[in-house]
């Protein structure tokens, strides 16, 4: 039996029609491939990351973590990569590249999305709108998220071009570099969604990438838990 | 053709790859670029790399970016070959893995924050900001203190065999210990020490090094 430690965060009632993703991008890869798993969730509000028990399997205190019997495993591109590789025989597709070359290429794609998307953009434009909207309840700080929106702007552009010669980052079939960045897409599509409906490419791929079976499987799994 | 390296001696991102090469017992080329006169934002490099950054990886038909997926790349083509990188069954290549990410994702934002502060704007003329220095020392301080635990445990990150994982410590940590002395956060853990003792003295480390202005 496989266990995911994801975080599980009370519902938040004001907005019952938003679909939120609850688990890093990542992490889905699973749902994938392999059927027979446990999503257990952490109170993160109570502080359940921080309990020795928890520290014991990550010591960064940090979600999600793989338990799989005594062998645990945290970092979610490290659980996705692992995932897909032990299983990559069972599942249809090949979600890290068949040669050296093609899984280089697909690393990089994850890479960039981790560094040029996620880390110095993403991540703490999502963290303003949701501090905004749900805990503090007041509107967006345009100082805060316009050199952020830039940011976003300037990689969706690169993006754009990229895709204009390929049909997914990392050449012409799905891999985990779209897997990844999915779940971050959805979330700009909520909140400022002329940042993919503006770009063609990039709008025709979000909507391959959301239209897949698994992805729509991921947001009836959440629907109503506010994101992470 | 063989393999080139566009990078640059002052990038730690550079450097990881080069040391990784020497592990390897790789020949290579390194073409410098440089990055005081923008070479990194002229047409021709953004068309090997969109987002003008340092390293790029040629080899034969496949340009390559995100020093990560190089130092991969290479891992995996030259398996067998120098010094086993990666970990031999699937579950030491996964802690490998993690540890790659632990290094990327907590170690080292806050070193490169204050190697920027203590390291490159000196460089540059201009004034270390103290208040950010404190806030990012506190931060990596934390995640010292569970390299310490971790390294009680094992000679290395992912297990007591050296890996990719300490390999990508040693550039960002040498500016920070060697080049902006902050290397009393080391001297205090005993272990996490050893380890920086261990992994600084492997030749590939030095030799590298040696050829840096």
């Amino acid at each position: 039996m496989i266990r995911i430690l994801e975080p599980y965060i009370p519902l938040c009632p004001e907005h019952p029609e938003q679909v939120y993703l609850v688990c890093p991008p990542a992490l889905r890869t699973w749902a994938e491939q392999v059927e027979d798993f446990e999503l257990v969730k952490v109170d993160l509000a109570a502080g359940e990351q921080l309990k020795p028990e928890f520290l014991a399997i990550n010591p960064f205190a940090e979600i999600p973590v793989l338990e799989w019997g005594d062998f645990h495993l945290y970092e979610s591109r490290a659980i996705a990569r692992y995932i897909a590789e032990k299983f990559k025989e069972q599942g249809p597709e090949n979600f890290l590249g068949k040669t050296l070359e093609e899984r280089a290429v697909v690393y990089q794609w994850i890479e960039s999305e981790s560094h040029q998307f996620n880390d110095s953009a993403f991540s703490p434009w999502v963290m303003e709108y949701y501090l905004a909207y749900y805990e503090e309840k007041r509107p967006v700080r345009e100082e805060v998220i316009a050199p952020l929106r830039a940011r976003l702007e300037k990689f969706f552009d690169r993006v754009e071009a990229r895709l204009s010669k390929s049909k997914f980052l990392a050449g012409e079939y799905y891999t985990m570099a779209d897997m990844n960045i999915a779940p971050s897409l959805w979330h700009i599509m909520n909140f400022e969604p002329e940042l993919i409906t503006s770009r063609k490419h990039v709008k025709a791929w979000y909507e391959i990438l959301t239209s897949r079976p698994t992805f729509k499987k991921m947001l009836e799994a959440d629907a109503g838990w506010p994101l992470l | 053709m063989g393999i080139v390296v566009l990078g640059s001696y002052l990038s730690p991102y550079s450097l990881r790859v080069l040391i990784e090469l020497e592990e390897l017992v790789v020949d290579y080329e390194l073409k410098p670029v440089n990055i005081k006169q923008g070479e990194h934002r002229t047409p021709e490099f953004l068309k090997m790399q969109p987002f003008g950054q340092v390293p790029v990886l040629q080899d034969d038909d496949l340009t390559l970016f995100e020093s990560r997926a190089i130092t991969r790349y290479l891992a995996e083509k030259f398996d067998g070959q120098g010094t086993p990188l990666l970990g031999k069954s699937m579950k030491e290549k996964a802690l490998v893995n993690q540890w790659v990410e632990v290094e990327s994702q907590n170690y080292d934002r806050p070193l490169i924050a204050i190697v920027e502060q203590v390291v490159w704007k000196p460089s540059w003329g201009k004034t270390t900001n103290e208040e950010i220095v404190a806030a990012e020392m506190a931060k990596l301080e934390k995640v010292l203190d569970v390299y310490e635990a971790q390294l009680t445990k094992h000679k290395y990150l992912a297990g007591d065999f050296f890996s990719l994982a300490d390999l990508g410590h040693l550039p960002g940590t040498h500016l920070l210990v060697n080049i902006g002395k902050k290397g009393a956060v080391f001297a205090d853990r005993p272990h996490l020490n050893a380890w920086w003792e261990d992994i600084s003295s492997r030749p590939s480390f030095k030799k590298t090094m040696a050829k840096t202005p």
